[in-house]
């Protein structure tokens, strides 16, 4: 008895399997209009194993599309099913573009690896197009033979016997999705056609999720872009009018501070002189004094600097020149550090106020000097970058760097990490500001514990 | 020969005080002091002096006045005039813009080392 139904179920399983590979012969046909696709005499355990391999085909390619990352990912995922389930020789998927009214190769499998790289585009007088038109499904036995196709550019990779069935999403034309056999015996089957529409009809709920995910992430990615443009612009309205409050302040600050202060360095300088050499606590004393008043000018200097970075003298100046005059003036600074020159010569004159931009080099050499307190290198490189029309500046030491997050505020007035007394955090802000009134370009990069460098970038013409 | 003659015109009569011992200390000036533009102009007509330091910003005639009415007068318009302002660098004795143009210019901040220097250099 056992025996028996064994036998039975290999016979089933036989038939099964000759009924799954084997296309029936029938009459090219549109799918399902073009008349009732002709009964195969289906016996009842046929029918439920069809249907139990269709439907756990299509909860695993539910699965699989689900989880699809991206537009082109799912195009893949429906392609790739359409093609494995039926064991044929080509599936090829057609994105729809209603703007253009174009199809373009979105995936090809069976086609040979170069084919499917170059991209395809096919207008909408085309069996695709019909297709779509139609809004249904194509099922033909042998294309050669399709009279009523011929006034349409029968598109190279259909093969003799295939199945085209749009891609639509509640009206909207997302695709067309082709299946061509060149071998087959005869048409696709009914079946076949079915199973091709489900996924098909599932596919197009996933593509036009994911078409929405990606159009949102395009928008937020626009909207952040939109963002940082702005935070960006605001940031610039308010350090102007940083500076523009502290020039204001400046001017009239300079004046009433810095007579007092004139008043105390001479006062402290006729002092030194009349007191014996012998006083040498009075002198000290004395010393203390000028060098407070002479720090609290220096403050008031960096003010000024702010209060008169707006306005340029330009004249053609040669930067080497100039780079070697600011070194000349901080030699006693950099008299522990090694300075080494990558200076390009004959280097075209370019227009610039030599007093700001001395002003910005000095800066940057103390900032450099300050940032190697033991011994290091500073490296300063001037060179011509023909293509883009500009002279680089390049300040480069082997000092103690900047943190990622300091390196965030370095423009900003008044930041700074110098000790008390030792900056007014007014240096890079101002320097920075003259170099953008240069219409130049002033970066810093810098590591922790390897150094920092900076680049400036000036025009060579106005 | 006698001692040069410097005149200082500042509103800030300690400065002006101050300036005059130190530049003094060294016996080759003779330094006398104005507190406003209008005792400045007064002195420079009666002293004749070798050079005119010149404060920029003061009540009344101020520093640009002052230069005009040098320049008007003659009998002392070749008298070099050195500026003493609070609203530049130290190192900005080439700061020249509006009627400071082709003066010397020295931040009131100076050390008196660099003030000699300059009237050293400026004096007639």
């Amino acid at each position: 008895m056992i025996i028996l139904f064994l036998l039975i179920g290999i016979l089933f399983g036989f038939i099964l399997a000759v009924s799954l590979r084997q296309k029936k012969p029938s009459q090219p046909q549109g799918f399902p209009q073009q008349g009732p696709i002709p009964q195969q005499n289906p016996s009842y355990l046929e029918d439920k194993i069809w249907y139990e391999t269709e439907l756990d085909f299509l909860f695993k390619f539910n699965e699989k599309l689900i989880s699809a990352f991206g537009y082109q990912d799912a195009v893949r995922c429906i392609t790739e099913a359409a093609h494995n389930f039926l064991s044929i020789e080509r599936t090829v998927f057609l994105t729809w573009d209603k703007n253009s009214e174009q199809f373009t190769l979105a995936c090809a499998m069976g086609w040979g690896s170069n084919r499917s790289q170059s991209p395809l585009v096919i207008g909408k007088d085309s069996i695709s197009g019909f297709v779509i038109h139609n809004r249904e499904a194509l099922v033909v036995a042998d294309l050669s033979r399709e009279s009523y196709l011929n006034n349409l550019n029968k598109e190279e990779y259909l093969q003799k016997a295939f199945i085209s069935v749009p891609v639509i999403y509640k009206n909207e034309v997302l695709g067309v999705l082709h299946v061509c056999d060149k071998k087959a015996p005869g048409p696709f089957t009914q079946r076949e056609a079915s199973v091709v529409m489900s996924i098909a009809r599932v596919g197009a709920i996933t593509l036009q999720n994911v078409r929405l995910y990606e159009q949102a992430l395009k928008r937020a990615e626009e909207l952040r872009i939109a963002y940082d443009e702005l935070k960006e612009m605001q940031d610039k309205l308010t350090q102007m009018e940083k500076l523009k409050a502290i020039g204001q302040l400046a001017s009239g600050v300079a004046h009433d501070i810095r007579n007092p202060l004139g008043i105390i360095i001479q006062g402290v300088s006729y002092l030194e002189h009349i007191t014996p050499p012998a006083e040498k606590e009075q002198l000290e004393t004395l010393s203390m004094i000028r060098d407070s008043a002479q720090r609290a000018d220096g403050i008031v200097v960096s003010l000024l600097d702010f209060s008169r970075s707006t306005k340029l003298e330009l004249r053609p100046e040669e930067i080497n020149s100039i780079l070697e005059n600011c070194l000349n003036l901080v030699k006693t600074e950099l008299k522990h550090i090694k300075v080494t020159r990558q200076i390009q010569e004959g280097l075209p004159k370019v227009p610039v106020d030599k007093n700001k931009l001395m002003q910005v080099f000095i800066n940057l050499f103390m900032n450099a000097a300050h940032a190697m307190p033991g011994n290091g290198e500073l490296t300063i490189r001037c060179f011509l970058k023909k293509t883009e029309e500009v002279i680089i500046v390049e300040i480069e030491d082997t000092g103690t760097g900047i943190s990622e997050e300091n390196l965030k505020r370095i423009f900003d007035p008044f930041f700074t990490t110098k000790g008390p007394g030792k900056g007014t955090g007014l240096g890079l802000s101002v320097s920075q500001n003259i170099i953008n009134l240069h219409k130049g370009i002033m970066e810093i990069s810098s590591q922790v514990g390897k150094g920092t460098k900076v680049t400036v970038t000036l025009r060579i013409s106005k | 020969m006698g001692k040069k003659k410097i005149l200082i015109i500042d509103d800030e009569e300690n400065f002006c005080n101050l300036v005059k011992k130190n530049v003094e200390k060294t016996n080759e000036f003779e330094v006398y002091t104005a507190t406003n533009g209008d005792d400045g102009i007064k002195l420079i007509k009666e002293l004749k002096p070798d050079l005119i330091l010149l404060d920029i910003i003061m009540p009344g005639l101020d520093g640009g006045d002052v230069v005009s009415l040098i320049r008007s007068d003659n009998s002392i318009k070749n008298t070099p005039i050195v500026f003493l302002t609070s609203l530049v660098r130290k190192e900005e004795d080439g700061y020249q813009a509006g009627f400071t143009k082709g003066y010397s210019l020295l931040a009131k901040t100076v050390t008196v080392r660099e003030l000699i220097a300059c009237i050293k250099q400026n004096v007639i």
